[in-house]
């Protein structure tokens, strides 16, 4: 009777588990951020390691422990190097958004609000308090151009999918 | 440390008169061995050692109820059809210091109900904590300070 | 009647195992951002998957094959957090923000 009941489970088991690897194999390809993506592919090994251990209970293949447990390891690392991917990536447009917003708020805030800090001759040439920082912003802005556009390269197949 | 290396000695001890070197029998002579010694344990100065090991004990424990207990409502909140969610990261003040504690503090944080470390503060001071449901702030905060920091500082100091 | 009893408890744990894996998947698709799909992911999936482990041990039960598998939970135990941890700052750095119904945000500077 024991062993039916375990048949059971198995199946059940091997049921479920292939819908939540659906569902996971979905997310990755729908997801619509990065880490949405990394997340689902950290979820799939989880559930991959958890159909490992299904299938050696149910051929008694006990190999099947340390295939298991050489996934997690590889999971992990993957998942870890890809955290360090979204980091060297760089900033999102929300993000770079919201860092442009502070810093003229911060413009704002040191300088007199009638400066209008978008064209560089007009910081130059007012005789301002802090020509420093004035200059740094200016000297950012400029630094900061080129970079948004490379950076636009690899973004564009997330778009895509 | 001195009574652990005791302990392993005596377990290796049982082992080898049993003629038995299996896990089993290993975890089996560590057990008696250290019932043994808290048999004697006013004699040799072991007190601090037992307690020691309840406190390790009591964490684990505390730790793997959590566990569960944070997978089942997880779980309980997907299947809701109506998802009452009020997420936040709100800052959390830390009273551990040393490096290990506070790895294990995060740790355990992030496996437990709704909760999830998201950063510590340069200085080491603040744990940056996201939670399902932040409408009772403080309500969590005390939770943390004296489930699990209390339970870290007590098995650890 | 020992064994019997392993299948049983192995089947239980199986079925409670696949039920949790099924559930984190759920939670992906049915939470509103990154961060509170992490919960669903790095708790309930662990939790899942280490449960399967751990039936498979209780269905083989020679001691090799325990070992293994504990020092597997464990060892999912100890990762999955680190991985959760730093996904979310990393993502939280990087700009990803929380979503609308959040209620409050400490860590904003």
């Amino acid at each position: 009777m024991s062993s039916e009941f375990l048949n059971f489970s198995v199946q059940f088991a091997l049921v479920l588990l292939s819908a939540a690897f659906l569902l996971t194999v979905l997310k990755v390809i729908k997801g619509p951020t990065l880490p949405d993506r990394i997340l689902a592919l950290d979820m799939l090994v989880a559930t991959a390691i958890g159909f490992i251990a299904v299938i050696g209970l149910k051929t008694g293949y006990t190999l099947y422990v340390d295939v298991a447990i050489a996934l997690g390891l590889v999971g992990f690392l993957a998942t870890v190097a890809f955290a360090r991917f979204i980091l060297a990536r760089g900033q999102t447009e929300e993000g770079r958004e919201k860092k442009r917003l502070e810093e003229s708020q911060k413009q704002s805030e040191t300088e007199k609000p009638s400066v209008e800090p978008d064209t560089n001759s007009k910081v130059v040439e007012k005789p301002s308090k802090k020509p420093v920082t004035a200059k740094k912003t200016a000297s950012q802005k400029v630094a900061k151009t080129p970079r948004t556009r490379s950076r636009k390269t690899p973004k564009k197949p997330e778009t895509k999918s | 440390m001195n009574l652990y290396v005791v302990n392993l000695l005596l377990a290796m001890a049982w082992m080898t008169l049993t003629d038995s070197f299996s896990l089993g029998n290993m975890i089996f002579g560590f057990v008696l061995s250290a019932a043994a010694l808290s048999l004697i344990r006013e004699q040799v100065g072991s007190v601090g050692y037992f307690s020691k090991i309840g406190r390790i004990l009591s964490l684990l424990i505390l730790f793997l109820y959590e566990l569960v207990m944070s997978a089942v409502r997880v779980a309980i909140l997907v299947v809701k059809p109506n998802m009452n969610l009020k997420p936040g990261i709100f800052a959390y003040q830390l009273q551990v210091d040393r490096d290990h504690e506070i790895t294990l503090l995060a740790n355990l944080i992030t496996l437990t109900p709704g909760t999830l470390s998201v950063d510590v503060s340069e200085d080491r001071s603040t744990l940056y904590i996201h939670a399902l449901d932040c409408s009772d702030v403080d309500q969590i905060r005390k939770d943390i300070a004296e489930g699990f920091e209390r339970k870290i500082l007590e098995a650890f100091r | 009647m020992i064994d019997g009893l392993a299948d049983i408890i192995a089947g239980l744990m199986i079925i409670a195992g696949s039920t949790f894996a099924f559930l984190a998947a759920v939670g992906l698709w049915r939470l509103p951002d990154i961060y509170t799909r992490m919960h669903s992911a790095s708790k309930t999936g662990t939790v899942g998957s280490g449960l399967l482990l751990l039936a498979l041990a209780a269905h083989v039960g020679d001691t090799s094959t325990v070992t293994r598998a504990l020092a597997g939970v464990v060892f999912f135990l100890l990762t999955a957090p680190i991985s959760a941890h730093l996904l979310a700052k990393v993502s939280y750095a990087v700009g990803y923000r929380l979503t609308d119904i959040s209620v409050v945000d400490e860590l904003k500077k």
